[in-house]
């Protein structure tokens, strides 16, 4: 019986399949192929694979082999391995990794994403992943300073990620810049005028400390938005009963 | 081939899709293609979302299982995950996966072409929908009932035309009426009297295999909701860490083992003494949850699991409604504060929508309300438990020789018999087969015609003895395909159980007593059949050192006519006293 498998002979040949494994959404069987190459590669071709699997562990969420990508790393982080370590510090933060990387200090990590950030290294995509890293481990100032730098480019940003700029900012007090932020985000984010007036109202809800109260002619401001409209309905009538 | 000639949507082109979809698309289309061939009509059953939506979906496969018996069933879903649940089962004659953006091209096909007679797509209202009567296959009477089904889908339709965003809508319009998701689902499928919230799942032996490491007495819990990875955040259907931490504490303070059970990426949970995230296939963590004494989580995937492996639990709410989503028996904890803003925007899952960071719903869940309640479940469940061990050795001296069972049944015609002395005073009866000789003894008790309001289901546990079973044996009642350790019911749903239980592994017959004794109402009678001699004589005096002579009504007979039947016994029994809470 003939078989279709074919003998791979060469690091370039391993590094080929893999990346076509990862197009075609073949997760296991690039992570496979992609170690496998990176055993053999040296100097410029093995940063390029550490890069590449560093992608699709962040993707996969595999905290253990994103912790051991660090281990035999010497040297200045790359963009990518960026992001790994900000991966791990989310979950370190989560309680699922218990101890960090040498290299995944939390000070020097924001400080190199900093430097990669400023020289453009990148995309739209891997800014918004290192924005919600950066909301999860609490790193508020950091975040902000992003998501500003994307309205100011004018990239289009969902309104789930400006609720939890928002949302950091109102926590920490932090009212006057939530409601700068939220201006900003408008002429960006195409947002409806009800959401708008919306958020500034709940800014404004939280500033005042009457959270279980809408303010006075919100309905009538923010016309059939739903998130009012449920305010309303829960606030007015009885609460659940357990 | 299929795919070249798109004739319901011109603009549409399989070739913009990954290769992967591509390829799903072929095997669907092939899939579809080939049924045409089946003699019968073919129902193609439409479903999105997680596990906790198939297990929803999977009493309406059912329904139409039983309304269109010759029908050839495909059920499409875009996640592999359907396959673990629809293993085994009777309902379905196929399980085809392809991803969601694609079942809509998917259904015209079936309809333009003819491929289906009934296109059934559920969220959460059911849309039935038929091609054309010249290519349709329904008899009139079947085109006749989905027309009078569809009278009443019109009516929830326009809540779900833009699904799933207007689902806030659709639950306040829904619970207004007095409905909840299970009604709903049942009055628009056309089966406003079936019980949609018993779920249908077969567990196999092997998915009780990590059951068995793990300590006598547990509890299960999760924090965590299909697939909602906390990498995203804090979620608004799960507790603060620190509060889930304590109703760990609370449990095992009094007394009881915590198994943690999820997804690799939840966030662990201090404090347990078992921690199985991540390390379950699906059948497992039914079997962990069908064997704990209670489950705890949020609304969602583990919480429709523990459903369908009939496990009570105490479920908390927090962004999604319990008038909506709470089934009846559990213990449904609901927020003190806020909560139910479940799809007011399309991020409230991770984001509250009141832009709190944690949310309030979930923060204000009562530990105490959750702990009591579970303490409740654990309690009824042990007692429950100490009840059966002593029934349990009934089951556990198996016969060597069924077949002499069977001729000596035959000629006594004490199968017959004991049904219609049973069904004069129940009218809910389950019958049990676990082997092709007690299948034949079930069919040979089956009356010729089943009285009106006496319902009887008749349990046919394993895919193997479906070859046994001929249609017109079983036209008058509800057949369950099933596995032999979990028969998928609801608790209490019957006044008598019927098992005759005589070749059945010693692993196996506890656990079949367990699930026998689960399914009885309270009051309800259990009834065995066994070739052990002994059998009444331990039973007698197991429950005699319980304190329980009263209640216990024991039948014993001894026959030694036939030679090969010598030492056959005839269990009857009557459970009684309190149940666990149901």
């Amino acid at each position: 019986m003939s078989s279709s498998r074919t003998l791979i002979t060469s690091t370039e040949e391993l590094i080929r399949q893999g990346f076509n494994a990862q197009a075609h959404s073949r997760p296991a069987e690039a992570i496979t192929l992609m170690e496998a190459a990176f055993w053999f590669a040296r100097g410029a071709e093995a940063d390029q694979i550490r890069d590449t699997l560093a992608a699709l562990y962040i993707a996969e969420n595999d905290t253990p082999r994103l912790a051991r990508i660090f281990e035999n790393h010497t040297g200045e982080l790359s963009a990518e391995l960026v992001k790994g370590a900000l991966a791990l510090l989310r979950n370190r933060a989560l309680g699922t990794l218990e101890t960090l990387p040498p290299q995944c200090e939390r000070s020097a990590v924001l400080t190199r994403m900093r430097q990669c950030f400023d020289v453009g290294a990148y995309d739209v995509a891997s800014a918004l992943f290192i924005l919600s890293m950066l909301l999860q481990i609490r790193e508020t100032d950091l975040a902000v300073e992003l998501a500003h730098s994307l309205f100011d480019a004018s990239v289009r940003v969902d309104e789930s990620v400006i609720a939890k700029v928002l949302a950091a900012l109102v926590e920490n007090g932090r009212f006057s810049e939530a409601r700068d932020t939220l201006t900003k985000a408008v002429a960006a984010s195409r947002m409806p005028s009800g959401v708008y007036v919306r958020l500034m109202s709940l800014i404004a809800l939280a500033e005042e400390g009457t959270p279980a109260n809408l303010v006075p002619g919100l309905q009538d401001r923010a016309g059939d938005d739903k998130v009012v409209q449920f305010l309303s309905w829960r606030f007015t009538d009885s609460l659940p009963q357990e | 081939m299929a795919t070249a000639s798109p004739i319901a949507n011109p603009v549409f082109d399989i070739t913009c899709f990954s290769m992967a979809e591509q390829a799903q698309w072929r095997v669907a289309m092939d899939s579809f293609e080939q049924a045409r061939k089946h003699v019968g009509p073919h129902i193609v059953v439409f479903g999105e979302g997680s596990f906790g939506d198939v297990l929803q979906m999977s009493p309406l496969l059912h329904q139409l299982r039983r309304k269109f018996p010759s029908a050839r069933l495909s059920f499409v879903h875009p996640a592999g995950l359907a396959q673990a649940i629809l293993r085994g089962s009777a309902d379905v004659d196929e399980v085809v996966i392809l991803r969601g953006a694609l079942h809509r091209e998917a259904r015209l096909r079936l309809i333009t072409k003819g491929w289906a007679d009934l296109v059934v797509q559920c969220s959460y209202v059911i849309r039935y929908t038929t091609p054309p009567i010249r290519l349709s296959r329904l008899t009139e009477a079947e085109r006749s009932w989905v027309l009078h089904a569809q009278v009443e889908q019109r009516t929830w339709l326009p809540l779900v035309e833009n699904f799933p965003f207007d689902n806030d809508k659709l639950w306040r319009a829904v619970t207004a009426e007095g409905l909840n998701l299970f009604s709903l689902m049942a009055r628009t499928a056309g089966f406003a009297n079936a019980d949609f919230e018993s779920f249908q799942m077969s567990l196999c032996e092997a998915d009780y295999e990590k059951v068995r490491g793990l300590p006598s007495r547990y509890v299960t819990v999760s924090n965590a909701a299909e697939k909602l990875p906390v990498t995203e955040g804090l979620w608004t259907k799960t507790m603060p860490p620190n509060k889930i931490e304590q109703v760990v504490a609370g449990m095992r303070a009094a007394g009881l083992s915590v198994v943690v059970l999820g997804a690799k990426d939840d966030a662990p949970i201090r404090g347990a003494d078992v921690d199985l995230r991540g390390q379950t296939s699906l059948g497992e963590a039914g079997a962990i949850i069908n064997k704990a004494l209670c489950h705890i989580g949020p609304e969602g995937g583990l919480a429709n699991l523990a459903r369908a492996v009939n496990t009570p639990a105490v479920i908390f709410f927090g962004a999604t409604p319990a008038a909506f989503f709470g089934f009846r028996g559990n213990v449904n904890v609901l927020p003190r504060a806020c909560g139910g803003c479940w799809w007011t925007t399309s991020y409230y899952l991770h984001q509250c929508p009141r832009l709190l960071l944690e949310p309030e719903c979930t923060a204000s869940l009562s530990e105490e309300a959750i702990l009591g309640a579970a303490r409740q479940f654990a309690d009824g469940r042990i007692a429950q438990r100490r009840r059966l061990e002593s029934a349990q050795s009934v089951a556990l001296q198996s016969a060597e020789n069924a077949l002499a069972m069977v001729e000596h049944a035959r000629r006594e015609d004490f199968g017959s018999g004991l049904m219609s002395a049973v069904s004069q005073a129940a009218c809910r009866i389950a019958l049990v087969a676990v082997d092709a000789a007690s299948l034949r003894l079930c069919l040979e008790a089956l009356p010729g015609d089943v009285a009106s309001g006496v319902d009887v289901t008749l349990f046919v546990c394993g895919l193997h003895l479906l070859s046994a079973l001929h249609e017109p044996d079983a036209a008058a009642v509800d057949v369950c395909v099933c596995g032999p350790v979990h028969l998928p019911r609801r608790d209490g749903g019957y006044d008598a159980v019927l098992c005759p239980s005589v070749a059945v592994p010693q692993r196996s017959a506890s656990l079949l007593v367990e699930e026998c004794n689960r399914l009885l109402a309270e009051g309800g009678e259990l009834v065995f059949y066994s070739l052990a001699e002994t059998v009444g004589q331990n039973l007698r005096s197991a429950y005699a050192r319980e304190g329980n002579e009263g209640p216990l009504d024991l039948l014993a007979r001894s026959v030694s006519s036939h030679p090969a039947a010598e030492g056959l016994t005839l269990m009857r029994t009557r459970i009684s006293g309190e149940r666990a809470p149901v």
